[in-house]
């Protein structure tokens, strides 16, 4: 006779419980603990020396039941629109800041200009922790994250001669625009884990 | 009495059908009962004004049953060989480009002939498959249209000659000039396909 294992397997599990990953192109993403639409960008976001949000990393999120770590993930395209771009990024959870997720992105400085050359992906990007005993939001430490909560970057130049954009491609081939278009939407990606 | 399925339930899931996800040094990944064997990159390239593919970048995969997106990553190297080496790239799919994967990497303009400029260059979009109809360029393809192999893959080129770019190349290691297995960069390369 054979064990009813044989019949009911131990199910293959991981401890990845949703991704929610796309282009900000609008879309609607369904996923076990609900339906998220993306954010919708359609132009470049050219940074200014106060803070500002930037467009397409807005996210509303409630995680299942037994989720230990939340991760949140915006992939960008950085852009220096003058000099070397330097430009300082940061990460809030419902308004307030997240200290370790502070980032800096600049190229190398080659003399006064808006020449757009120095460009590469970008990343701003921190892992939630849930399994603490009290809320930390600055540390992104949270014991019940059991309502929508909203995490978003926010971003600024050093200073109006070190200028910089989000999404912005000016150079593709041997044009400065790729069919017209000058700007690339960002990606997110959510992931709770248990 | 209760039902058998109260005492073996359905197992805790999620929306993770499959990770295919690997180096292009010529290996094969078997996934779910399919293989998969991503390019093996031996040298370094430099681009020219024309596009080419990414020596690496492509694989060929036709997604599961009940994919609603699959997420496809490119990583790769760049670097500058004149100025500051400016580099255009794209995602094609089955030899049409996805517009919204169009990108340029590159350092700041140097005259100094030291061309120091590299990076790591990320291709990287999310096909949506719970459309109805194809919009390609959009990156968007009904799942009907995708029930047999379709190429993925990377082209890149320069901005002009003027603006020569490496990829898949170190230009420094340790201190010195890198070669060899040093210089060669390979491609890493991730599919996931979402239910």
């Amino acid at each position: 006779m054979s064990n009813l294992a044989d019949f009911f397997p131990a199910a293959t599990s991981n401890n990845v419980m949703e991704i929610i990953h796309g282009n900000c192109d609008g879309r609607s993403i369904t996923v076990g603990s609900g339906t998220y639409t993306l954010p919708n960008v359609t132009a470049y976001q050219n940074l200014s020396t106060s803070y500002a949000d930037v467009t397409g990393s807005s996210f509303t999120y409630t995680p299942p039941s037994g989720t230990k770590y939340v991760s949140y993930k915006f992939d960008f395209h950085w852009d220096a629109t003058y000099s070397s771009g330097i430009s300082h990024w940061k990460l809030l959870v419902d308004g307030t800041e997240i200290t370790k997720s502070y980032q800096q992105y600049s190229n190398n400085y080659s003399g006064n200009h808006g020449h757009h050359h120095g460009a590469f992906e970008a990343t701003i990007y921190t892992v939630f922790d849930l399994t603490v005993s009290s809320d930390s939001a600055a540390n992104a430490q949270f014991a019940n994250w059991t309502s929508n909560k909203t995490i978003k970057v926010q971003a600024r130049e050093y200073h109006s001669s070190y200028q910089a954009a989000a999404h912005h491609v000016e150079y593709f081939g041997s044009g400065a625009t790729f069919g017209g278009q000058d700007w690339i939407p960002p990606i997110l990606t959510i992931i709770a884990f248990s | 009495m209760g039902n058998l399925t109260d005492f073996f339930p359905a197992p805790a899931s999620n929306n993770v059908i499959e990770v295919i996800e690997g180096v292009a040094d010529g290996r094969t990944v078997t996934v779910n009962g399919n293989s998969y064997t991503f390019g093996n990159v031996t040298n370094s390239t430099s681009l020219s004004t024309s596009y080419a593919d990414l020596a690496g970048s492509s694989i060929t995969y036709t997604p599961p049953e009940d994919t609603k997106y699959v997420s496809y990553k490119c990583y790769f190297k760049h670097k500058a060989i004149d100025y500051g080496g400016i580099m255009g790239y794209r995602i094609l799919l089955d030899g049409t480009v996805v517009n919204y994967s169009n990108r340029h990497v590159a350092g700041n303009y140097s005259n100094g002939g030291n061309n120091h400029a590299q990076f790591l260059g990320m291709a990287m979009f999310v096909f949506d498959l719970t459309v109805s109809s194809n919009n390609i360029p959009a990156g968007k393809i009904a799942k009907s249209n995708w029930t047999s192999d379709k190429i993925i893959k990377v082209q890149a080129r320069d901005y002009s000659s003027s603006y020569d770019a490496y990829v898949n190349h170190n230009g420094w290691f340790d201190g010195s000039g890198a070669t060899g297995s040093r210089q060669k960069d390979q491609p890493t390369i991730q599919i996931i396909a979402y239910g």
